[in-house]
């Protein structure tokens, strides 16, 4: 599309102001994570208008104590709450389910799309129309069957019921059915069985998609927040996004302490964002169906 | 009748002598002795071990196999058959050794504690589990079913078709084995468990209707308020935050699309709050609008108390928006940069100014994005529940407590888990109502 300067001008300082905006709840945390908790809490008083609001936000006495104690330990740090804990199990619940998602869908989505078999669309499109089913209603029996696993407080919970999902194979076969079939032809002329096909061939094609569904069941599986506060009744069990909601009581009075565990929470989405970033933009688009 | 048509009909005869068959179970506490008999589907109801899931793998898998064998499949349907026979075998093996199962063990201690003995947990000795003759003949009809169906496996042209026909399913199989469990199962429980009284750990006893009765009719009664009250609240939000959910992301995507310069880094910006997780946004937001030093009182200078309605209203959607806005964003992005350009210039040569051509060529060929998008944020926004509870939850509950609130505090902390499961029900009607809608705009969309 051909945009007029005058046009491309007003966009970039709409953009502009609209960025300032976007960004005052992030700068604000940031700036005051590095305060102590009695300086959060003296730096705003008898605030006089809008400027003297800005300058008082600038940490004078920068300190970086808070992340050092709510991650590793010290005066301020609450025994009961170990945020170095609490990472770590998002570590292991985002990544495991991230893997897990990827294999499986990207089996799944070649099958159903490349292994032409007969009832194959009909169980797809039955699997998709259940899946269409609220989850809401399936939350509380899923606790339950949790439950009967052994699973409450378990890390297996986080991580084995999101492979349910269907949504990400409908993604995965929309985009191969972008890829021409030569390949897969060509290959199985050559002696390749179905397996080798799907390894050496399918899943490179599918790189771009797999990355975005891959980043997706990351910051899903990361961010997570109802399933978690009802399976997890342990804190030492706990998510750490989830996890920042029990700290909401406990660190009452240590604002800064709390703000800097949320300011750590959003560093390893942001980092895989930036990595895949390139993807991105293909990857939303075939999940929006745009180019079904 | 054919050979396919039994084996159909042997399956299905498994799938109808699996609900008629039934295991007993006894014990003995200071020589008493108590007995239970309970048929299988009250055993797979009460989803109380391990072992029971494989319950639910057997009935869907079985019910595959005979709709495979129904359509003429028949090296699928002697596969599912024996899966089935197979997972049902595993079961019974499992469970007679199963010593923890805490449904067994609540209905033989209530008949202890009926005859007055007082006992502790470890004074029961093992309990001694039997099955029904009918549970052993619905095994063998399993199998039979299976080798009813097994094609003929003569010559290696047949193998070899055996062997094609069954390699998708290896493939699929993971995921059907996933969706079965950790889908199929709990949606199942959930619809039954709206009609029964639950705590959520022990086993649902049936009411029948009496739920949604108390939850439709019953003036005065807290579970009637709270139903009324949040779902109220939650179409409230709905209806306030699904517009901006749309324009604003459009109005963004529209300015991005310009290429004006930095758009690539306004871009990151404005996607930014998607990658966080609703506690942190809402943790952040309630330092914006806190009265004693929030941006908005201290900074914009604003009066109002934003923690009540009808604020509170205004800074849930924001805060939703903020959060939200990233997706349906990149997803309008991605459907302007497929317009083709040509549109443009010819209406540009037509005299057209800006808004003319949004309205004339941009609006319409964004026709399907705008749909899918309404639909995905109109179901997103129905399952609302972080930002209310973490920004208004404390001090006034009532005003902007949504529906999914409640289903969480009765089942968790009431242990009123048959109420939550009626009013989840109720909720996730309303869903699929729009979410139906969304699976069809899908299906003709990929069938293109």
């Amino acid at each position: 599309m051909r945009t007029s300067k005058y046009e491309k001008r007003f966009a970039g300082i709409f953009m502009t102001v609209l960025a300032f905006f976007w960004l005052i709840p992030i700068v604000w945390l940031l700036l005051n994570s590095f305060k102590t908790d009695s300086d959060f809490i003296t730096s705003f008083s008898n605030m006089k208008g809008p400027l003297d609001y800005v300058s008082r936000l600038w940490p004078h006495n920068f300190t970086t104590i808070n992340y050092v104690e709510m991650f590793i330990g010290g005066a301020g740090a609450n025994t009961t709450a170990n945020l170095l804990e609490m990472s770590k199990n998002s570590f292991i619940v985002s990544i495991s389910q991230m893997l897990l998602v990827v294999v499986l869908t990207s089996l799944s989505a070649y099958a159903y799309e490349r292994l032409h078999f007969p009832g194959g669309n009909a169980i797809f499109w039955t699997l998709m129309y259940m899946s269409m089913f609220p989850n809401v209603v399936a939350m509380l029996p899923l606790f339950k069957i949790s439950n009967a696993l052994g699973w409450v407080n378990n890390l297996n919970a986080l991580i084995w019921p999101a492979l349910a999902g269907v949504f990400n194979i409908f993604l995965l076969r929309n985009f191969l059915k972008g890829i021409p079939r030569d390949f897969d032809e060509a290959a199985s002329i050559d002696g390749a069985n179905s397996f080798q096909i799907y390894a050496r061939i399918i899943l490179p094609a599918m790189k771009p998609v797999l990355i975005v569904v891959a980043l997706f069941s990351f910051n899903g599986a990361w961010n997570d927040f109802l399933w978690p506060t009802l399976v997890m009744t342990d804190v030492k069990r706990q998510t750490l996004t989830a996890g920042l909601r029990l700290l909401m009581g406990q660190y009452e009075q240590k604002w800064a302490h709390l703000i800097a565990a949320t300011v750590v929470s959003i560093v390893p989405p942001f980092l895989l964002y930036l990595g895949a970033q390139g993807y991105f933009l293909q990857g939303i688009s075939i999940q929006a169906g745009v180019k079904g | 009748m054919t050979r396919t048509r039994i084996a159909a009909l042997l399956a299905l005869a498994f799938v109808v002598l699996f609900f008629f068959s039934s295991i007993t179970a006894t014990a003995t506490v200071k020589d008493m002795e108590a007995t239970v008999t309970n048929s299988l589907g009250k055993v797979l109801f009460s989803l109380s071990s391990t072992s029971i899931l494989l319950l639910p793998l057997t009935i869907c898998t079985m019910l595959i196999a005979a709709l495979s064998l129904l359509y003429g499949r028949r090296s699928a349907g002697m596969m599912f058959a024996f899966v089935s026979a197979v997972c049902f075998g595993i079961f019974l093996l499992m469970y007679s050794n199963e010593q923890a199962n805490s449904s067994l063990y609540s209905q033989l201690s209530e008949q202890w504690k009926a005859a007055g003995l007082a006992f502790r947990k470890r004074d029961v000795g093992t309990v001694t589990v039997r099955y029904s003759p009918l549970t052993f003949l619905t095994l063998a009809l399993g199998f039979l079913a299976a080798v009813t169906a097994m094609p003929a496996v003569g010559t290696q042209g047949d193998r070899h078709r055996i062997r094609r026909d069954l390699l998708p399913y290896a493939y699929i199989g993971p995921h059907l084995f996933f969706f079965i469990i950790f889908f199929i199962t709990p949606a199942i429980y959930g619809v039954y468990a709206a009609f029964t009284k639950w705590d959520l750990f022990t086993d649902p006893q049936w009411v029948g209707l009496e739920n949604f009765r108390v939850l439709l009719t019953q003036k005065g009664n807290t579970y009637y308020f709270q139903l009324r009250n949040g779902l109220l609240n939650t179409i409230k939000f709905v209806v306030y935050s699904v517009p901006f959910c749309i324009l604003v992301p459009l109005t963004l995507a529209t300015a991005l699309h310009t290429k004006a310069r930095g758009s690539k880094f306004f871009q990151s910006i404005y996607y930014l709050p998607s990658l966080m997780s609703i506690t942190t946004v809402t943790l952040a937001w309630r330092y914006m609008f806190f009265k004693s030093y929030g941006v908005m009182n201290h900074f914009f200078m604003s009066k109002a108390d934003w923690f009540v309605p009808p604020y509170s209203w205004i800074m849930l959607v924001v805060v939703t928006v903020w959060w939200v806005n990233g997706g349906t964003m990149v997803i309008y992005q991605s459907a302007l940069a497929s317009i083709p350009t040509e549109h443009y210039e010819a209406a540009s040569v037509d005299g057209a100014n800006a808004w003319q051509r949004f309205l004339h060529i941009t609006l319409p060929g964004m026709r399907y994005p705008l749909m899918f998008t309404f639909v995905m944020s109109v179901i997103a926004q129905f399952n609302i529940y972080g930002q209310p509870l973490i920004l208004t939850g404390f001090g006034n509950q009532e005003a902007n407590a949504v529906l999914l609130m409640y289903v969480y505090e009765n089942a968790v902390k009431k242990q009123a888990a048959g109420m939550s499961a009626a009013m989840a029900l109720i909720l996730g009607l309303c869903i699929m109502v729009v979410s139906y809608a969304q699976m069809r705009m899908l299906r003709a969309n990929s069938a293109q």
